[in-house]
């Protein structure tokens, strides 16, 4: 059975758990220096959340930059009652969102069949690998399920992303995305049935691939 | 064999390892008997191995110290939200709604200016007359035409002499009986004779 994640949260060092609530405090009163030190607390984890998503170092760090200075510029909206991190995250995969959506306009602007395809589930599996050797190396499947994620509606990757990626309980993922518990619930639900389709169908489509 | 549509919401619960510990002794009594289920919950249960798997097997990433300046440069730059505003639903309903309030209401008001200003093509309707022969004041009343009630009326509500003169010139005019009828007629019987 798959274990409790939020047994194995990481945390932060005990100095910056007692920092944060004062540094919070005072960059929500609009002080950047404080702002700045709960950068440079989270931007290791943050960097790393987003180099999971983007699967590229360089992009990844764009990313976590837009996504900190969004945060700044929100930060009024932090209520305190989730972690701060977990509210990173939560701006972290919109952001993700955003950039995604604007390559994927630029593609279409220099359009190609690939992208005039309709919003069925058929047409949101991503491409497998060809060979069925090369789909077992590692870098291989979590491209493949990086893209099942980004291929998921925006409430749904948020919770999936929330849930297995930064490994919040359902009563952080509700803070943090401002909706009930019961919301988390049948998102998760609906999110997880629509990764589980497209790995079906991938499936099918590499086996047809091999007899063929 | 498909899992029970009942139980499928909590099998994805269980599997992401969300489900409250009663909730999932209940169901796991019903997974050992059901092998759709436990099919279905295998599946996701693998999902949700892998997808976890990435962010635990994610590199540890250094971060330079270029990354930073980088991030504090910008964070100068930007304004952070005023806080007067943290709490004020009517500001997040409009910040979250505001473009989609402001485009078709843009678009709508352009439209209507453009159709109000647009140049209309001027119809020429052709006149059945000249308009040099219509003239100017068109006199409907004409002399010799019989006089209304209500020309009778307007006398004799002005005066009764007024109303004389009026049956004295209808009565020059017409061919009609000889008696003579004036305001000051109290008897009518020669009429009917």
């Amino acid at each position: 059975m798959f274990k409790n994640l939020s047994e194995s949260n990481p945390t932060l060092t005990p100095v910056a758990e007692v920092e944060l609530p004062a540094l919070l405090g005072s960059a929500q009163r609009g002080d950047s220096a404080a702002f700045g030190e709960l950068c440079r607390i989270h931007e290791a984890r943050l960097l790393r959340q987003a180099l999971v998503l983007c699967g590229e170092i360089a992009t990844a760090e764009d990313l976590a930059q837009d996504t900190l200075v969004a945060a700044w510029q929100s930060l009024a909206r932090f209520n305190g009652r989730c972690r701060f991190f977990t509210w990173l995250c939560a701006i972290l995969i919109r952001q993700h969102k955003r950039r995604l959506r604007a390559k994927q306009s630029w593609m279409r602007w220099f359009a190609n069949d690939e992208w005039s395809s309709s919003n069925d589930t058929l047409s949101q599996v991503p491409d497998g690998a060809a060979c069925p050797a090369t789909a077992m190396a590692s870098s291989e499947r979590d491209a493949f399920l990086r893209r099942c994620l980004d291929a998921l509606p925006e409430k749904h990757r948020e919770v999936v992303f929330l849930r297995f990626y930064v490994e919040e309980s359902l009563d952080g993922i509700a803070t943090a995305l401002d909706c009930s518990v019961g919301t988390v619930k049948s998102r998760l639900f609906h999110g997880l049935e629509k990764l589980r389709k497209m790995k079906t169908l991938t499936e099918h489509f590499r086996e047809n691939e091999t007899h063929l | 064999m498909k899992a029970c549509p009942q139980h499928q919401q909590n099998l994805t619960l269980l599997a992401a390892g969300v489900l409250s510990e009663l909730e999932r002794d209940a169901l796991q009594s019903h997974v050992a008997a059901c092998s759709g289920c436990r099919e279905y919950l295998r599946e996701l249960s693998e999902i949700c191995r892998e997808h976890s798997a990435i962010a635990e097997n994610a590199p540890r990433v250094e971060v330079s110290s270029d990354f930073h300046q980088r991030l504090v440069r910008r964070i100068e730059a930007s304004e952070p939200v005023s806080t007067s505003h943290r709490d004020s639903p009517i500001r997040t309903w409009l910040t979250a709604w505001r473009w989609r309030i402001a485009l078709p209401l843009g678009a709508a008001i352009v439209i209507f200016i453009v159709l109000v200003n647009l140049p209309r093509p001027r119809v020429e309707v052709a006149s059945p007359l000249p308009i040099h022969a219509i003239p100017s004041v068109i006199n409907v009343a004409r002399v010799d035409s019989p006089t209304t009630l209500l020309a009778y009326r307007r006398a004799a509500g002005q005066s009764p002499e007024a109303l004389d003169a009026l049956l004295a010139r209808d009565a020059a005019q017409s061919s009609g009986p000889s008696v003579r009828v004036t305001a000051f007629t109290r008897d009518l019987s020669a009429l009917t004779d």
